[in-house]
């Protein structure tokens, strides 16, 4: 019990302290803390790896569950537990050089840090409430941690609009409180069979999951994310890509809300597929690094959605493991590109031509998260995209979604080709990153390329039929990643490049905020009358 | 008028201004008034949800032997102050936002700010 305590609280102890004493020289605190929380994370996951149908839990102040906070580690809390440790790992270490003096930001993260475990483990639906709405505060003061105006902006974009989320969320919570009673969680799956059919928890879900979508980033209500995640500082968007869009699907996973309304359900694959095809579209057409890869952030997370929708072990499955795999290598690609325009101070795609000469061991990470999210056959995201692809086998799906496979690969084509030629005379002027920073895109390039054979060992374990799906596939998808990767080359060369020179605007739309609040209006309008 | 029908007013009161809060939030041009609009939607859902959880009559949540019976269901109102202390936390933040935006910029309208940074 009291290692599951420290487990929550130690970072937010450190960043306390450390900020309150005030000494820059005890900052190398952080490692230690790090180090004891991932200590701590292997023996509460052996704990409860042992008995999984009893998970660990905790009650502040040790009174009836059912009316004390809740925390309670389960698989699905281990899961996003631990990638907040590796998360955190690379923060820690991409900052280390640049901001070791700066207290007030180390506290923010740690902060975070605090807030991300415990909601990970939290048991009720308004300490949830609490507890992300925390998570927002921290991340928009995060978000404009450069103090300009571009990150200033987005910074408020994402707290009112995420606020508003959440006063969506509220709405569906104390609905929920009316209707049934309880706020814990596990009362609430218990009695979601029974209440399943009834008009008022339909109204109740339709709140909850309007709040689901904005914060997952799901089709109309992504407006938040492009501007946000180009927006702060490396580490920050990181993390912001890899692990926090993550909330919106954790919240999904946890209520099980997609599991017993079946309209619903096929409402979100939907939306899914319709949020991976626009992200890819949305991506082809940016001009700005990081742009690129925010908006792949939408469509990887409507994939997710899609096989979470698809259900089945096939399709959970997929969706769990693509869930952690988008983490690895979407933090591999931002950090690697953070650390080049650190380098050079700028983010336009065209100024990096021949970017292999200029640093090979940066060009490699990058071409591994590239192969890595195109699902290259011998890298992580290809199992997952595969278990995704062969649950939905059969259905009008299968088609969408290798329009989706072909569309990463056409915007990554644009990535990948700024390897070769000769370095860019912005590149010659700037100086190649040495040391020490090399040592995350490192990291989580050893992360993504170990991803694979530890989740075939899990799988095999767990599910045997889905591994041996795998090997049985591993040539059928080798023929056709590369037969995509010819075509991707070919609609990048002779269509998407004429395009863009024609009409170069397309790459500087944002959507407004107050049209991103009617979108959301007329999101919740429609999922109304779709349910009536 | 009776105490019920009295409710059912309020109830509607609240209810057409938590909608012109969120009228305001997509059609409020400036920052601020963003900002303003998202405390009204807040404040309104507030006092509904207190109002809908309490029935006339009751007295305040301090439990003895006696008042058993008649007390106000506790849990409603410890989540409202919390929801009242975090949405206080959000305005605050986001008004020291505008503040710095104001600085920066010169301007608070949300279409106006369109400078893209490159670096």
């Amino acid at each position: 019990m009291i290692l599951f305590i420290c487990f929550l609280f130690l970072p937010l102890l450190t960043g306390t302290l450390l900020f309150s004493v005030g000494h820059t020289r005890f900052n190398g605190l952080i490692f230690l803390t790090q180090s004891l929380l991932s200590v701590l994370w292997g023996i509460l996951a052996f704990v409860s790896i042992g008995d999984l149908s009893a998970p660990l839990t905790y009650t502040l102040g040790n009174v009836t569950p059912l009316l004390g906070i809740t925390f309670k580690l389960d698989l699905l809390g281990l899961l996003f537990t631990a990638m907040t440790c590796i998360g955190f790992w690379y923060v820690w270490l991409f900052i280390w050089p640049d901001r070791k003096e700066d207290q007030k930001f180390i506290f923010f993260l740690s902060t975070l840090q605090s807030t991300l475990l415990a909601l990970f483990t939290v048991n009720d639906l308004f300490s949830l409430f609490v507890l992300i709405e925390s998570m927002t505060l921290l991340c928009s003061i995060l978000i404009m941690y450069k103090r300009d105006v571009y990150a200033v902006r987005a910074g408020l974009y994402y707290l009112i609009y995420n606020s508003w989320a959440m006063i969506l969320y509220l709405i569906g919570v104390l609905w929920l409180y009316q209707l049934t009673g309880t706020l814990d969680i596990d009362t609430f799956r218990a009695l979601q069979p029974q209440l399943a059919d009834t008009s008022n928890y339909q109204f109740a879900l339709m709140f909850i999951l309007t709040a689901v979508g904005i914060k997952s980033a799901i089709f109309p209500l992504f407006v938040w994310l492009p501007p946000a995640h180009s927006a702060a500082p490396t580490a920050v968007s990181a993390l912001l890509s890899g692990l926090i869009v993550k909330v919106g699907l954790y919240m999904l996973l946890r209520l099980n809300l997609l599991a017993e309304t079946t309209q619903m359900t096929e409402l979100f694959m939907v939306l899914g597929l319709i949020s991976a095809i626009f992200g890819a579209l949305a991506a082809m057409l940016q001009s700005d690094m990081k742009r690129i890869l925010a908006f792949h952030t939408v469509s990887q997370v409507g994939l997710i959605t899609f096989g979470l929708g698809l259900g089945g072990s096939k399709g959970e499955w997929g969706a769990m493991l693509h869930l952690f795999n988008h983490f690895t290598f979407k933090s591999l690609l931002f950090l690697s590109v953070g650390l080049i325009v650190l380098k050079t101070g700028e983010r336009r795609l065209k100024c990096y031509q021949g970017l292999w000469q200029w640093h090979k061991p940066l060009s490699l990470c990058l071409v591994i998260g590239i192969l890595g999210i195109t699902g290259f056959p011998l890298m992580n995201g290809a199992l997952s995209k595969m278990l995704i692809k062969y649950g939905a086998e059969g259905q009008w799906a299968t088609l969408a979604l290798q329009a989706v496979n072909l569309g990463t690969l056409i915007s990554f084509t644009k990535l990948f080709l700024i390897l070769f030629g000769k370095p860019s005379e912005v590149l010659q002027k700037s100086v190649p990153p040495k040391g020490a920073s090399l040592l995350t895109p490192f990291f989580m390039a050893v992360v993504t390329l170990v991803a694979l054979p530890l989740e075939l060992y899990l799988l095999s374990m767990v599910a045997p039929e889905l591994s041996a799906a795998f090997y049985y596939k591993w040539s059928t998808d080798v023929f056709s990643y590369g037969l995509f990767a010819i075509l991707a080359y070919v609609v990048y060369k002779f269509a998407l490049t004429p395009i863009l020179k024609k009409h170069p605007h397309f790459a500087h739309e944002d959507v407004s905020f107050n049209n991103g609040i009617i979108a959301s209006i007329v999101f919740l309008a429609g999922m109304g009358l779709y349910m009536m | 008028m009776t105490s019920t029908t009295f409710i059912q007013l309020e109830l509607a009161c609240l209810f057409i201004t938590f909608l012109l809060g969120a009228y305001n939030l997509a059609k409020a041009k400036s920052v601020i008034k963003s900002i303003v609009s998202f405390s009204i939607l807040d404040t309104s859902l507030i006092l509904i949800f207190l109002i809908k959880t309490s029935r006339s009559g009751d007295t305040p949540p301090i439990a003895t032997p006696e008042t058993l019976q008649t007390i106000v269901d506790p849990l409603p109102q410890a989540m409202m102050i919390m929801a009242i202390l975090i949405n206080a936390a959000i305005i605050s933040v986001g008004l020291m936002m505008s503040i710095k935006l104001f600085h920066y910029h010169g301007s608070l309208d949300w279409d106006d700010i369109f400078e893209r940074r490159t670096k």
